[in-house]
């Protein structure tokens, strides 16, 4: 292996005690990693980080059925979110979701799609979601100047000396404008356009962590937090109602807000639109905030989805933050069925992200209450990777029941709920269920209400028109009557 | 439900033939009475009739109440429901006894106010209750407090119709109380206080005070002390909702007092009356925010005159029936000197007790009706408000319609035969227009008692025109049924056939005027409906106007500045305003304000409005002073929105200029009033009033633009400031918020 190469002493010590590492534990050897292309995405809400994987099977003798991934010690200091794996096949058109599972607490082990025979390579695509780092730079900006973020701290010089040997890389980033302020020369690097370029750099590249300044002029907005609220009943439709706490990060106006300018020149990192795009079942939806409704909002409902477009009850300037409360109402039909895994259970299963899309949301809870006098409620998080599940290494995800007492309730219904954080609009196919037993002849308990309280106000009636009240006695009346 | 008409109607019922004897005035218009009164007797399906009117016209009065939901939304109005609500809110969230100890410290900072002292709890404690059982009994769990403070106005609009029916139909009949019911329900001036959403205290208190009259002409009706002991209690109910509960405790002192001067005393009305003065007095007193107001007051005391009076007249009629004709004599001389030297020492007692307060005791509202000119020549503030106002006479016409029209008649109506309860009414009608030609807020309290003099009006008028037409063509069957009717009636009927030949008319003209009436009474639904959906459904936080091509276009900024206030700022910020935006200030945007709508501290508006009419420099000292971080001005400049604070600053002038002598009013008046265009006068351009409402207006409109308020230009158009730094000016530019700077800016300071 290629690491008695290295030119400093500190990158000796380091291979060496790696070295020791490694015949102590008896793991395998790394994988060699030809070139590793990496592209990083900074204008989304997240940072999504695409790497090339280019692997080779030099072990001399074994093939190679599988690699271990550890993103953390590739990308220091940052929260993963998300990642999948896809493996090009030869023609590299088409290609293989790869299988991964958890290995040593936070790496992955990923699963080739065929074993690689020794001295054949393949190309490893691996799709990474970060959380968003980017901070206004500076903190404090006037109202007509550009606003300006920065990442500070990315390392540029991939290193996994315990898994990969990473032969040569590059690093680019796609920045949202070609504003660019600043960024840290680790030579060979070169700003090209929208795109800054690092690399390509050789095994014996020392570490690098750069930082980079640019305009971005999409506001920086986030979901702090977001509670979805969904109900089950017997006789109504599936409600739901998503309770947002929105803020724009970006950095704050020194000299407050003008509406003479913002007027004249609406900056576009002031956001004064939110959109929502909901189920096509989805009706009677609803904006409010705790004054009332919000007037401005337009619903279209399309072919596959409604939209709805909203204006905040003021421009969400950089600094600035609102509550609001956003509802619709979905059919059972298609939502709610039979559970296949558990016979005579129910199951709900929908979207687990919230209306809002492409914010990043840092906090999501979901609150799903099913009918009362429902028995065995279960429920979490469905991905098709172990994200957001139970065996998520990188989060710890919350799961809790409680009551809630809805339309016509005695004693509350079950609620399960669910705590994620840190989930990016770059997450595809998240949803979460909720199963549970409902004895169908509850589905009279509110029948059996209305009817009870008609009866008790018929008997009242009665009574009172058949009870005197009259404050005399029996002489007294018998006198009246004459 | 049925059975229980059935019982209360039997006094009704027998009230005229028992009164007659009596007084025994005029004969036929009592035999009407009865022809009135008895038709529910006839026959099962005109009581199926009037109960299922009188479930409509309550259903009507909820209904017509509904315009401004189905028009705006389910908000609460206004200013002073704002506060109602926020109360209501702590109410239903920690419960009763935190709503008793409320200490507001988020209101006239930094003094704060003993909320739960001085607030008339009926109408919060009213809506934490039903929604409470909303939750409780009938397990309708995510309603929410405002949708139920929200509806408050509307249900208690329908009791009052009932109410009002049962009062009607107590002092004249079924036909009249229906008819009154039905004007009270729809009468324009009630729905201006009452629509959804307008969570006031008047929206319950009409309701306590037509149920507070009925039951109390129930009791002195009936002498019955059960029914005496249920109008105190109404009377309760009334004292802990509304301030104007003041007009029932002279009211039915006057009442009782004509009573005694037109020699109709008897035991029932001392049994009603004393019930209800005692029983009323003490439990008023229960309250903290009444307290011992409720006989140290001078507002009280003609309640406790006229028992001292009733108790003497009921001594002398006791002795003189008793006494022999001499002992009497001897007595009843005794009884006057006595009585003239008790009542002498006591007078002077209460008089004396009365001079120890410059205002004799009276409060100032009180004053400012018993003379008009009062408040505009010592309070401001109470001049100040627009509810304080004289109404002007389109008002009259336009809030209450028909009943105006009919009301003089209805009096007259009450003379025929002057009973008890007819002279209440008569009283009450009287009263109420004096006083609401004072104050526009009490139409209010005009407004039912012309309906119910309207309503006996109309029925008067349409029993002459149905008789009329009856008698014109006798139909068989017709005196076959009268045969079923009491004997008694029936007798008497047939001594007042010569009178019934006399008040008909020729059945053409019947006919016409019965279509006639019919006419009238759906034109004047039509408009009451016209007026409750244009005129009154508007929440006045949010406007609506038309777009050119039909649609509706919505004016939201005042929950736009509200809601920035409550997310932008820091939860304990101080924000100063004219004290108008006070209540809504503490509940939208959950903020300390230093003056609201509560206006207990006089001194404390003058400081603002002081603050406001200062140059920028001095008033940013005054602003620190009190800690305040935000001042907020309504401005309608841009959009043509008349309420705004400019229009107000003369009071924001002559309210600071009363307490601080440094403010005075000519300085502000530039030609010959208030103006902010070029002949404006120096000291009123150099206002942080004006600098916070025209601070780079010239950007938007130019600077020879308009203000489309004042239409006129605005005297200077660059508004530089130093002190104050723009922090949010909302869409329309109607509210405009400034942060007060710790330090000038150095770049503009000198």
């Amino acid at each position: 292996m290629g690491m008695g190469r290295t030119g400093s002493t500190l990158a000796r010590v380091i291979a060496a005690l790696s070295l020791a590492a490694m015949v102590w534990s008896g793991a395998e050897a790394a994988v060699t990693v030809t070139n590793l292309e990496r592209e990083v995405d900074l204008t989304a809400d997240s940072v999504v980080v695409a790497s090339a994987i280019t692997i080779k099977n030099d072990k001399g003798g074994s093939n190679l059925v599988d690699f271990v991934w550890c993103p953390l010690e590739l990308v220091k200091g940052k929260k993963l979110i998300w990642s999948e794996f896809d493996q090009q096949d030869q023609t590299g058109k088409d290609a293989t979701r790869l299988e991964w599972k958890v290995e040593g607490g936070d790496c992955m082990r990923v699963s080739l799609a065929g074993a690689l025979s020794p001295g054949a390579g393949t190309t490893v695509e691996a799709y990474e979601v970060y959380a968003s780092e980017l901070v206004p730079v500076p903190a404090q900006i006037r109202q007509s100047d550009k606003q300006m973020v920065g990442i500070s701290n990315f390392e540029v010089v991939a290193r996994d000396p315990a898994n990969l040997v990473i032969e040569s890389q590059v690093t680019k980033f796609y920045l949202p404008s070609s504003n660019v302020d600043f960024y840290t020369k680790v030579k060979p690097s070169q700003l090209k356009g929208k795109e800054v370029v690092y690399g390509p750099y050789g095994a014996d590249q020392a570490s690098s962590l750069v930082d980079l300044v640019f305009e971005r002029p999409e506001p920086m907005l986030e979901i702090s937090s977001v509670v979805r609220e969904i109900t089950v009943s017997s006789w109504r439709d599936v409600e739901v109602r998503e309770h947002y706490h929105v803020k724009n990060a970006g950095p704050k106006f020194s000299d407050g807000f003008s509406r003479v300018e913002f007027a004249r020149n609406p900056a576009p990192y002031i956001a004064n639109q939110l959109t929502m795009r909901v189920p096509r079942q989805a009706h009677s939806l609803f904006l409010v905030d705790v004054l009332g409704n919000i007037t401005t909002s337009n619903a279209r409902f399309g072919q596959d989805a409604v939209e709805v477009t909203a204006t905040p009850r003021f421009p969400l300037v950089p600094g600035w933050q609102t509550h609001f409360t956003f509802g619709y109402k979905l059919p059972k039909r298609g939502f709610l069925g039979a559970d296949p895994e558990r016979p005579g259970c129910k199951r709900l299963q929908l979207e687990a992200m919230p209306a809002i899309k492409g914010i990043l949301v840092r906090n999501l809870t979901i609150n799903a209450a099913v009918p009362e006098f429902s028995a065995d409620v279960e429920g979490g998080a469905v991905a098709s990777t172990a994200f957001f599940t139970d065996e998520d290494p990188f989060r710890t995800v919350k799961a809790g029941t409680a009551t809630k007492k809805w339309w016509l309730d005695i004693s509350g219904r079950p609620v399960r709920t669910l705590e994620l954080s840190e989930l990016s609009a770059e997450i595809a196919d998240l949803t979460f269920y909720v199963s549970y037993r409902f004895n169908d002849i509850m589905e009279f308990k509110e029948v059996s209400m209305f009817l009870a309280a008609w009866l008790a106000a018929f008997l009242a009636a009665t009574l009172w028109s058949r009870s005197d009240f009259t404050l005399v006695g029996p002489k007294s009346k018998k006198l009246k009557a004459t | 439900m049925a059975g229980g008409k059935g019982k209360s109607s039997s006094g009704g019922r027998d009230h005229p033939v028992r009164a007659e004897p009596q007084h025994g005035s005029s004969k036929t218009s009592n035999q009407e009475k009865a022809q009135v009164t008895g038709n529910e007797s006839q026959s099962g399906i005109a009581s199926t009739i009037e109960t299922v009117s009188l479930v409509l016209i309550a259903a009507v009065a909820f209904a017509i109440r509904l315009f401004s939901i189905v028009k705006y939304e389910s908000v609460i109005h206004e200013f002073d429901p704002y506060f109602n609500y926020r109360v209501t809110q702590l109410a239903s969230e920690k419960g009763v006894d935190a709503f008793w100890n409320f200490f507001d410290d988020r209101t006239w900072y930094p003094l704060g106010r003993v909320v739960g002292g001085t607030i008339y709890p009926g109408l919060t404690l009213t809506a934490t209750w039903i929604h409470w059982f909303l939750k409780a009994a009938l397990k309708l769990h995510p309603v929410e407090v405002k949708d139920v403070c929200v509806m408050i106005g509307p249900l208690f609009s329908s009791f009052t119709a009932i109410s009002t029916y049962l009062m009607v139909r107590q002092i004249k009949g079924r036909g009249a109380g229906l008819l009154a019911a039905s004007f009270v329900a729809t009468i324009p001036s009630y729905i201006s206080r009452s629509v959804a959403g307008s969570y006031d205290n008047e929206s319950v208190a009409i309701f306590a005070l037509t149920n507070t009259f009925y039951l109390y002409l129930k009791s002195i009706d009936t002498g019955s002390m059960f029914w005496g002991v249920a109008a105190s209690l109404s009377y309760f109910y009334m004292v802990s909702s509304w301030g104007g509960y003041t007009f029932i405790i002279n009211l039915i002192p006057i009442h009782a007092l004509a009573l005694l001067i037109i020699d109709k005393f008897n035991w029932k009305l001392y049994t009603g009356y004393s019930m209800f003065i005692v029983n009323g007095t003490v439990l008023a007193m229960v309250l903290p925010v009444i307290g011992f107001n409720a006989v140290e007051t001078s507002e009280h005391f003609s309640g406790f005159f006229v028992l001292a009076l009733m108790n003497g007249v009921a001594l002398v009629k006791y002795l003189k029936r008793t006494l022999t004709r001499e002992a009497y004599k001897k007595a009843f001389r005794l009884f006057v000197t006595t009585s003239v030297a008790v009542m002498g020492v006591v007078s002077l007692a209460v008089i004396t007790f009365a001079m120890t307060s410059p205002t004799l005791r009276w409060s100032g509202r009180s004053l400012s009706l018993l003379d008009p000119t009062y408040a505009s020549k010592y309070i401001p503030i109470i001049a100040s408000v627009s509810e304080h106002q004289a109404p002007s006479w389109s008002s009259f016409v336009n809030d209450l319609r028909l009943a105006i029209i009919l009301m003089a008649s209805g009096i007259v109506s009450c003379f025929r035969p002057l009973t008890a309860g007819s002279l209440f009414l008569v009283i009450w009608g009287v009263l109420s227009v004096y006083f609401s030609a004072v104050m526009v807020r009490l139409m209010l309290v005009l407004a039912p008692a012309a309906c119910c003099l309207a309503g006996i009006a109309m029925s008067d008028l349409l029993e002459v025109l149905c008789r009329s037409y009856h008698l014109a063509q006798p139909k068989p069957e017709d005196a076959g049924r009268k045969e079923d009717g009491q004997a008694r009636r029936r007798g008497r009927r047939r001594n007042s056939g010569s009178s019934q030949q006399r008040g008909t008319i020729p059945r053409p003209l019947a006919l016409l005027g019965i279509s006639g009436a019919i006419f009238a009474l759906s034109y004047h639904l039509f408009h009451c409906s016209f007026l409750g959906g244009e005129g009154y459904s508007s929440p006045s936080i949010i406007l609506q106007s038309r777009t050119r091509d039909g649609g509706v276009y919505i004016f939201d900024d005042y929950r736009e500045g509200y809601s920035w206030l409550r997310e932008n700022t820091d939860y304990d910020a101080k924000v100063a305003s004219w004290w108008d935006y006070g209540y809504q200030t503490t509940a939208m945007a959950d903020r300390t304000v230093l003056v609201d709508n509560n206006t207990w501290n006089n001194t404390h508006i003058a400081t603002v409005g002081r603050a406001m009419a200062s140059p920028e420099e001095s008033a940013w000292k005054q602003f620190r002073a009190l800690d305040v971080d935000y001042v907020f001005v309504i401005f309608g400049g841009l959009v043509g929105y008349s309420s705004d604070d400019i229009n107000k600053f003369l009071w924001m002038v002559r309210i600071g200029g009363g307490v601080y002598g440094d403010i005075k009013e000519r300085d502000y008046i530039g030609e010959g009033y208030y103006r902010i265009d070029e002949k404006a006068s120096p000291v009123m351009l150099n206002t942080l009033m004006y600098k916070l409402s025209y601070y780079r207006f010239a950007e938007t409109v130019g600077r020879d633009g308009q203000d489309r308020v004042r239409n006129t230009k605005f005297g200077n158009p660059d508004v530089k400031l130093t002190y104050f730094r723009e922090a949010f000016t909302s869409k329309h530019w109607m509210i405009r918020i400034y942060e007060v700077l710790e330090e000038p800016l150095l770049e503009q300071a000198h």
